[in-house]
C-alpha cells in the first residue's frame, strides 16, 4: 500500500506536468458527458437515471480505461515499470500506483457531472448505494481492463486502436441497456460492464421496472475482479520478451 | 554465501538461443566484469540474474535465493542500473531520488538525497527534470538510484556508457569506495581497458557463452585472444 501511494504520488506529479495529457484526460470526457446531458435535457427521453448511467460509462471508458491503458503503455516503453520492479514493490502496487491518477480523475469527473444531473433540474437519486457501487466497481473494472489491454499494447500511440474493442463493449453495453425497457434487461446485457453500470444508475433513480441489483452488481464485480486478477498475471513488464 | 552463482544458465528468444550454459560465481566484495560485444548475451545474463526473465534451463541464485521467485525479498539487497534508465522523464532529479529513497524505506530522506547527489556530482542538477539531463548525467542518476537502498550487491549494465573520461573515472572511484565498504559489484562493459583497470575478475562472453573467465591478470595474458573475440 505504501509503495502504491508513493508511485501514485509520482504519477500525479507527472500528470500535472504533462498539461496536454491532463487536458485530454480531464476536459474531453467531461465535454462529452456535458453533450450527453445537453441532448437529454432537450429531449428528456432517457430520464435522469439512464442519462447518468451513460455519462458514467463514458467517463469510465475514456478516463479510467483509455487513459489508463495509454499511461501504462507509455511507462513500460520508458522502462519505468521495469525499473520500479527492482524496488521491491509488488506488481499489484506498481499497477495500482500507476493507474491511481486515472481512477481518481474518473471519480472527480463523475462527481461533477452526476452533481450537475441532480442540480440542473433533474430528479435526485432515491438510493445512493447502487450509484456508488456503479462508480467504484466501474472504475476498478475500467482500470483492471486498462492493465489487461496494456499487456497487448506495445506503444502508447497504439492504445487508441487496442482499446477500441473493449471501449465499444463498454459504450455499446450502456446503449443496449439504455434502449431496453428497465424490466426487460437480460443477463447478456448486464454481462457487458457498461450495461451493468447503466442499470445500476437506473436503480439509484428507481426508474420504474429497474430491478435486479444482485445480477447487475454481481456481473460488474465479477468483471472487475477477473480483469484485475488476469491483468496482474498476464501483464507484460518488458517488451523485449 | 556467494552473492551470485549461475550454473548451466540458458535462455532463448523462441528458437534462438542467446545464453548457453553459462556458469559464473561472483564472490563477496569483488568487482566482476562481464565483457563482450553487442549481442554477446551480457544484458540477458544480467536480466536473468535480476530475475526479470525466467531461465530456459540451469539455475541462478543471489545470496542463495532464486531471483525470479524472490524478487521482492532480494530488492533491498540488490541495486540495479538497467541498460535503459527507467527513471520517469518529467520528475526532477531530486524528486526521483526522494521517491526511490522512500521506496527503500530510508530515513532522513532529504539528507540521504543530498549525499547521493553529491556522490554522483548532480547536486547542481537537482531541480532539473530528468529529460533535461545529458546522457552522461542520466547515467549518474541511474547509479544514484541504484545506491538508494544501500545494497550489498550492485548489478550494473554498462554503467559508464555515455560518460566522459572524467565522469567515468569519478564513477569508478565511487564504485571502488563502495566495494571497500563490502559491496559486491557486477558490471557489463564493451571496454577491455575499463575491465582491466577496475575489475578483480572478468568473464568474456561470446555468442551467449562464457569464452573465458578468471582474474584480470589472466585475462591480460590472453589479450590477443580477447581482442580477437571482442575487437
Amino acid at each position: 500500500m505504501r509503495s502504491a501511494m508513493l508511485i501514485a504520488g509520482a504519477e500525479f506529479t507527472l500528470l500535472y506536468r504533462h498539461r496536454m495529457t491532463l487536458a485530454m484526460g480531464a476536459i474531453l470526457p467531461v465535454a462529452l458527458g456535458l453533450l450527453i446531458l445537453w441532448a437529454e435535457a432537450d429531449s428528456g427521453r432517457a430520464g435522469s437515471g439512464t442519462a447518468a448511467g451513460l455519462v458514467l460509462v463514458t467517463l469510465i471508458t475514456l478516463t479510467a480505461y483509455v487513459s489508463g491503458t495509454t499511461i501504462l503503455a507509455g511507462r513500460r516503453q520508458q522502462s519505468v515499470l521495469r525499473r520500479l520492479r527492482t524496488s521491491g514493490a509488488s506488481d499489484t502496487a506498481i499497477l495500482v500506483g500507476s493507474l491511481a491518477p486515472s481512477a481518481l480523475l474518473t471519480v472527480v469527473q463523475a462527481g461533477f457531472l452526476l452533481g450537475l444531473v441532480m442540480a440542473s433540474g433533474g430528479s435526485l437519486p432515491v438510493d445512493l448505494a447502487p450509484l456508488l457501487l456503479a462508480v467504484v466497481t466501474g472504475v476498478v473494472a475500467g482500470c483492471g481492463l486498462a492493465a489487461l489491454t496494456a499487456a497487448f499494447t506495445s506503444a502508447p500511440e497504439l492504445a487508441q486502436l487496442t482499446t477500441t474493442p473493449i471501449g465499444v463493449a463498454f459504450l455499446g453495453g450502456a446503449m443496449w441497456v439504455m434502449r431496453t425497457p428497465p424490466d426487460e434487461v437480460t443477463w447478456s446485457m448486464l454481462a457487458l460492464p457498461g450495461g451493468a453500470v447503466t442499470q445500476l444508475a437506473r436503480m439509484a433513480w428507481q426508474v420504474p421496472g429497474a430491478t435486479g441489483l444482485v445480477p447487475a452488481a454481481t456481473s460488474l464485480v465479477i468483471t472487475a475482479v477477473l480483469a484485475v486478477v488476469v491483468a496482474v498475471r498476464v501483464f507484460v513488464w518488458d517488451l523485449r520478451r | 554465501m556467494d552473492p551470485v552463482t549461475c550454473a548451466g544458465l540458458r535462455f532463448a528468444y523462441g528458437a534462438s538461443p542467446v545464453v548457453c550454459e553459462v556458469d559464473l560465481t561472483v564472490r563477496e566484495s569483488e568487482m566482476f566484469a562481464l565483457l563482450g560485444t553487442n549481442g554477446a548475451g551480457k544484458t540477458t545474463v544480467m536480466e536473468l540474474v535480476l530475475g526479470h526473465r525466467r531461465p530456459s534451463g540451469g539455475t541462478v541464485r543471489l545470496f542463495g535465493r532464486d531471483p525470479f521467485r524472490d524478487r521482492r525479498r532480494l530488492a533491498s539487497e540488490v541495486g540495479v542500473v538497467l541498460q535503459d534508465s527507467g527513471c520517469a522523464l518529467d520528475l526532477t532529479v531530486a524528486e526521483t531520488i526522494r521517491l526511490w529513497l522512500r521506496l527503500y524505506r530510508r530515513g532522513e530522506v532529504a539528507r540521504a538525497a543530498a549525499g547521493l547527489l553529491a556522490d554522483v556530482d548532480l547536486e547542481h542538477r537537482a531541480a532539473l527534470r530528468v529529460r533535461q539531463l545529458s546522457g552522461g548525467e542520466r547515467r549518474r542518476l541511474d547509479l544514484a538510484v541504484a545506491l538508494c537502498g544501500r545494497p550489498r550487491l550492485l548489478l550494473l549494465d554498462e554503467p559508464t556508457s555515455g560518460l566522459d573520461p572524467q565522469a567515468r573515472e569519478r564513477t569508478w572511484d565511487l564504485l571502488r569506495d563502495r566495494r571497500r565498504e563490502g559491496t559486491t559489484i557486477v558490471f557489463t562493459t564493451h571496454y577491455l581497458e575499463e575491465a582491466e583497470q577496475t575489475a578483480d575478475r572478468i568473464a568474456i562472453m561470446d555468442r551467449g557463452r562464457v569464452a573465458l573467465t578468471g582474474p584480470v591478470d589472466l585475462a591480460a595474458s590472453f589479450r590477443r585472444i580477447i581482442e580477437e573475440r571482442i575487437g
